[in-house]
């Protein structure tokens, strides 16, 4: 019987013989609760929309970028689409120099082009940059169960694994993981790292709060055991005036989760022939992150649990 | 019109059943399998313009499993430890226990989730390797090494199903 056909017949025999009770819900429930689900996602769909624009404006005021003085809109933290985390307590940084779109990479019309503040990062010439390989299918199911949680609404394609392989010596090969991320607006990404780092969650965290060249101190979260989760500000880059908001997570075991949302994803990549291990970028994306940055505050709860 | 409310209707008369029977498979319990069932008609409703031209078998099946592990995982999260064991019925000196003894649908609920929604869909459902690890979201190696063991713990279930000392692996 322990041949794949004959269990098969067996335990399709034994299902079909068993007699199910009376149903509760029937068609109308479905049906009811499938348009509220439906509204749902479609009001979901015009907040971020709403969000979107929010969110390019608060890049742009944070940063300084509008006649505003660099009032700070993302510190106020009263937005349903922002993290409601406040900011860590250290002093914001004076710019250095402002990044502009490349001229060779512009982004598509109508796409913010104003000049961004850009801030030092710290020295990370000392700095055990440990990469460490995730268990891959456990993760594809992680991420898409906790996307999809997160972003009612979402479609999140299957998790996939790049190695980037050492170039220097003593140093060990790196794996990134990805999967894109759509909904109405068109199709993003997350990528997430793993690594370790030294000493104790929130002086690691305080080291590295000013890694992605911002001015303004990271949003932090502190959980009850000790896990300290910080989430940058959303920052352009090229080609085509990219936008990455990454969040890190500090666990007290020393190890390091970072999280990022692109407002890019494979779509927005062809086969470069020379060197297949990077692509080239050959489009600009969508306009906006597909997560808000509350989802990936979300997100970085789910993973950090 | 596909994709209208009436195809929606006809597809859930026809499927409804089906579903039902499916979810029981993996979870054992009618109720629930019922919530698996109807849960998933809830999920393919909003998609329904889109999928109705498409395979929507195969979404249906898909939403069917993946609420069941997600399900079963949220449970696994909420699980902690005691101090004592609870005590236990004695099954063996119940008389509605004897047929579940011999059942390989009872058996089938001491197999590991992911392993149980591997068996559901490739042996109950008689889906390709491909097509199991497009719905379990893994690669068809995993698939195969699940199956594998899988089976053996079906039969370790359904050899050992008439000792009152069962072990509960509901575990993913």
């Amino acid at each position: 019987m322990w041949d794949e056909d004959d269990l098969g017949t067996a335990l399709r025999t034994e299902l079909a013989q068993r007699t199910p009770p009376t149903p509760r819900g029937g068609l109308a429930d479905a049906v009811a609760r499938g348009r509220r689900r439906r509204r749902r996602q479609q009001f979901g769909a015009a907040l971020a929309a709403v969000a979107a624009v929010a969110g390019v404006a608060t890049v742009v005021v944070s940063t300084g970028a509008l006649p505003s003085g660099g009032q700070n809109v993302a510190a106020t933290g009263t937005s349903p689409t922002e993290a409601p985390w406040p900011r860590a307590d250290l002093p914001a940084h004076s710019p250095h120099t402002t990044w502009t779109p490349a001229p060779t990479a512009r982004p598509p019309a109508g796409w913010p082009t104003e000049p961004v503040p850009r801030c030092e990062i710290p020295d990370i010439t000392g700095r055990d940059l440990d990469s460490v390989r995730a268990d891959l299918p456990a993760l594809q199911q992680q991420v898409w169960q906790a996307v999809t949680t997160v972003a009612d609404g979402t479609t999140v394609d299957l998790l996939y694994e790049t190695k980037l392989p050492s170039t220097r010596p003593n140093t060990r090969d790196a794996f990134t993981y990805t999967a894109d991320v759509s909904d109405a607006g068109g199709t993003g990404s997350v990528e997430l790292t793993f690594g370790r780092f030294t000493g104790d969650p929130l002086t690691a965290a305080d080291d590295q709060a000013y890694d992605m060249y911002n001015c303004q101190a990271p949003k932090r979260h502190v959980l009850a055991d000790g896990t300290v989760l910080q989430i940058y500000d959303v920052a352009p880059s090229d080609p085509f005036a990219s936008l990455n908001q990454t969040l890190r997570i500090y666990l007290p075991d020393g190890q390091l989760y970072s999280l990022s949302v692109r407002n890019f994803g494979s779509p927005d990549f062809a086969t470069n022939r020379e060197d297949t291990a990077h692509p080239h970028r050959v489009g600009a994306g969508r306009p906006t992150l597909p997560l808000t940055e509350r989802q990936l505050a979300e997100l970085g709860l789910a993973m950090a649990g | 019109m596909a994709g209208s409310d009436e195809d929606f209707a006809d597809f859930y008369s026809a499927r409804f059943d089906g579903a039902r029977r499916t979810a029981y498979a993996l979870c054992g319990d009618w109720v629930e399998a019922e919530e698996l069932a109807q849960g998933s008609f809830v999920r393919l409703y909003p998609k329904w313009p889109r999928v109705a031209s498409g395979n929507a078998d195969g979404y249906l099946r898909t939403t069917i499993v993946r609420l069941f592990l997600d399900a079963r995982r949220r449970g696994r999260a909420k699980e902690h430890l005691v101090a004592e064991t609870p005590e236990r019925l004695d099954h063996s000196r119940d008389p509605a226990r004897v047929d579940e003894q011999q059942s390989l649908l009872a058996a089938l609920q001491d197999v590991p989730p992911r392993q149980r929604a591997t068996l559901v869909l490739r042996i109950v459902h008689d889906l390709p390797i491909e097509q199991v690890a497009q719905v379990l979201r893994c690669s068809t190696g995993t698939v195969k090494s699940q199956l594998s063991r899988g089976i053996q713990a079906l039969r370790a279930a359904y050899r050992d199903a008439d000792t009152p000392e069962r072990s509960v692996r509901d575990v993913g």
